[in-house]
């Protein structure tokens, strides 16, 4: 894996959060009727836009000094929060308006392990029931502990973010759905994926994508940053190159 | 499997490391082989069928070709292996959910002619962009009916195209023969 920034999500809110799914469809042009024919030739890639962060204290202005200074333009790589809470599949209330904790476990006799951290894991939890290949568009998830409705929520593995989409089948708790975008990097069978905080990895989509200025009279500043995601790097993980 | 689609891909095969492409934004697993995406064809929508026998060339620029295979690609050209090597375009069908489906089919094969790496900046909304590409001209076999072939009527070439045919034997004599005409005997 290279070098990547965490985007901070508890210390940079976006007032909006946008991730905007972008298909490639060609078209052939209007007739004269006004019709036109267009077909998908791929199901695209992810665009991401955080309006309006607000960026007040000193905390806040060293973060985003730090996060862009690690980016260096638009080939650095970040992995985006997808802000996902509203749609999350929690067991409770399906769809909190909050981010849930992860859950922390001891061992069995009340002791974290020995440098004081507990077991760390998501409140929701979900596997693949079968591998998926670069380039699949359906995946079969096995809901282990989470609200029963695997319809439009949105995971990430290994920081590739997808969305689902209508159901194709229910089989027990094995839920088979289509994924935007197609999958960018192979997923076993088995793997635990990220519905709690999913990321995406991404590059700013212009250089200049984290300007700031700083206003002297209350020193808040709002600023929106565009991302794209970054497909070249999961192109280059495909060939092995990464 | 009426909303099938369609996927274009390109394979070139350079002497050291295969390059293959498709028009989409994450990789494709097609034919045994992961295909790149993010690499924009402009300049395939000019491939024409070699109908009338005209040559059909264009030039393509892909983008999204990772530096390795750049660099190979590179090496090639400086050890002068580059021009002649094939460019491929595939055809792969694609079922409803748009996944790849069964085997790709050949669309067009060319030959490249030649290669250049094009740097380019254009004033954007928020300072200079700068775009690096790599440039491809293809070419068909009909592109020889473009090129003079460089033979003369003289017995050297009939002899080389048809072993023993006299026709132009003489051929060298005409040079410095004077001719007067009309020449009749009663004059």
């Amino acid at each position: 894996m290279v070098a990547l920034v965490h985007w901070d999500r508890c210390g940079l809110i976006p007032a909006t959060v946008s991730f905007n799914q972008r298909p490639f469809s060609r078209g052939g042009g209007r007739t004269l009727s006004g019709i036109e024919r267009t077909t998908l030739t791929d199901l695209g890639y992810w665009e991401a836009s955080l309006e309006s962060i607000v960026v007040r204290t000193t905390d806040q202005r060293r973060t985003w000094n730090a996060i862009r200074t690690a980016l260096r333009g638009r080939s650095g790589l970040v992995a985006v929060p997808a802000y996902e809470h509203v749609t999350a599949p929690y067991a409770l209330t399906g769809g909190a308006h909050l981010t849930l904790p992860l859950v922390e476990t001891l061992h069995s006799d009340d002791t974290p392990f020995s440098d004081e951290t507990p077991y760390v894991q998501g409140a929701i939890a979900v596997t693949l029931a079968a591998n998926v290949g670069i380039a699949e568009t359906i995946v079969t998830l096995r809901l282990l502990e989470g609200e029963a409705n695997l319809v439009g929520v949105r995971f990430s593995y290994q920081h590739a973010l997808y969305e689902t989409g209508p159901l194709i089948e229910v089989d027990g708790s094995d839920w088979t759905v289509p994924v935007f975008p197609a999958i960018r990097a192979p997923i076993p069978a088995g793997a635990t994926l990220n519905f709690d905080r999913p990321t995406c990895l991404m590059h700013l989509a212009d250089d200049a994508g984290m300007d700031i200025g700083l206003p002297m009279i209350d020193r808040v500043s709002r600023p929106t940053v565009e991302f794209v995601e970054a497909v070249d790097y999961f192109n280059d993980l495909a060939v092995g190159l990464a | 499997m009426a909303d099938r689609t369609l996927a274009i891909a390109v394979e070139i095969p350079f002497p050291s490391r295969t390059i293959r492409l498709w028009d989409g934004a994450g990789s494709m697993l097609a034919g045994g082989f992961v295909w790149r995406g993010g690499g924009l064809f402009t300049g395939l929508d000019e491939i024409e069928m070699a109908m009338n026998g005209e040559s059909a060339g264009f030039s393509v620029s892909l983008s999204n070709v990772s530096s390795d295979a750049a660099r190979a690609a590179y090496q090639d050209y400086l050890a002068d292996k580059l021009i002649g090597t094939p460019f491929i375009v595939h055809i792969q069908p694609r079922d409803q959910y748009h996944q790849p489906l069964g085997d790709m089919r050949v669309e067009f094969t060319g030959t490249i002619a030649d290669f250049s790496v094009t740097e380019r900046v254009d004033r954007g909304e928020r300072g200079d962009v700068v775009t690096a590409t790599i440039s491809i001209e293809v070419i068909n076999r009909m592109e020889f009916r473009n090129l003079p072939s460089g033979s003369v009527l003289s017995n050297a070439d009939q002899q080389l195209e048809h072993p023993g045919d006299l026709g132009f034997e003489r051929v060298p004599g005409l040079i410095n023969k004077s001719i007067s005409w009309p020449n009749y005997p009663n004059n």
